[in-house]
């Protein structure tokens, strides 16, 4: 058997013998070559190590209030995002010379195809869905999908109504 | 020359960053929301056939709910919309304790909902260790009975909180 390390070939082995899913005759030749390599006894007793301590790592307990700070963090990035001053003056009166113009828009270039690709094909999608549902009438889970926004919604907005001045005094 | 050519990249940059903004804005909205988007911008006819199937009083129900969403200001809506996709986002345990709240909220009496609304919203507002102070202080205790003081606690816990400014 050749050395799955320098060949590059069957990385795969080593993952499968570790997590022993390989089969027995495979799992019986990987063991037989790591006797005789070095390199994939040392791999092979690496990647023992990453799973037992991965085994023995517990996640931290998430607060209570996790998502709430969680929320007013994605608020916060929202509002940055929408005073946008900072960032038209960047691109409009800060001194960009040619050289830095050209790399730059060539990676808006790329950002550009690679974000266009999945929203081209979910509005296909969507306009064909919505095609042919035009043509037979909402289906039942459809309409249950709507109700449901609809509760979301009203209860949302019902929610953060302005009670006005005498509520918020009121409340504290 | 070099003016120029920066001029172009910029402005090449915006109009590649708008748009694929743009074209990425369609992937946040939730299902039912991007349903009445659909009906909205249909005709009253092709409206009317996709609720053929429904049973009157239910398409006739539905048909004014989305009416009285529809009547909702723009920016209100706008924010409602943002609501909306950020409590979509919670996992679908926490959206049903944030619609159980919401619904005990709702069914206050009209003389307390605004009251228990208001403190949450005030509360939002405050860092968790203010809030912990307040709602311990004595004021606190006498304004709200022990199931409106267990509401606004779940409510901070399972609601998004809501965006600065008033809602129309």
């Amino acid at each position: 058997m050749n050395c799955i390390l320098k060949t590059h070939e069957q990385e795969e082995l080593l993952l499968g013998y570790c997590t022993a899913v390989l089969e027995p005759d495979k799992a019986r030749t990987y063991e037989r070559h790591t006797q005789s390599c070095p390199e994939c006894k040392s791999m092979l007793e690496l990647q023992r190590l990453a799973e037992e301590t991965l085994a023995d790592w517990t996640a931290p307990e998430v607060s209570e209030d996790f998502d709430r700070k969680l929320f007013m963090r994605i608020r916060r990035e929202e509002a940055a995002q929408q005073d946008s001053r900072a960032w038209w003056r960047f691109l409009f009166l800060g001194e960009w010379g040619w050289k830095s113009a050209v790399p730059v828009t060539l990676a808006a270039v790329a950002l550009a195809v690679f974000l266009f690709r999945e929203p081209t094909n979910l509005n296909l999608a969507q306009q064909g869905e919505g095609l042919k549902q035009q043509g037979e009438g909402l289906k039942s889970e459809e309409i249950e999908q709507v109700e449901m926004a609809l509760d979301d919604m009203e209860a949302l907005h019902d929610l953060h109504q302005n009670d006005g001045e005498s509520g918020q005094k009121e409340a504290l | 020359m070099n003016c120029g050519l920066a001029y172009s990249g910029r402005v090449m940059l915006l109009g590649l960053l708008a748009l694929s903004a743009y074209a990425q804005a369609p992937k946040a909205k939730p299902a039912g929301a991007s349903l009445i988007d659909r009906l909205n911008q249909m005709s009253p006819a092709e409206r009317s056939r996709m609720f053929e199937k429904m049973p009157p009083e239910r398409r006739k129900a539905l048909e004014t709910r989305i009416e009285h969403l529809n009547q909702i200001g723009p920016e209100a809506r706008e924010k409602l919309n943002r609501e909306y996709a950020l409590f979509q986002l919670l996992p679908p345990e926490k959206q049903l304790a944030a619609r159980q709240t919401m619904k005990q909220i709702a069914e206050l009496s009209e003389t307390r909902r605004p009251m228990v609304r208001a403190a949450i919203h005030n509360l939002f507002k405050q860092p968790p260790e203010v809030q912990g102070r307040r709602m311990a202080s004595r004021s606190f205790q006498e304004r709200f009975n022990n199931d409106e003081r267990k509401l606004i606690k779940d409510a901070l816990n399972n609601l998004v909180p809501p965006e600065a400014g008033p809602q129309q």
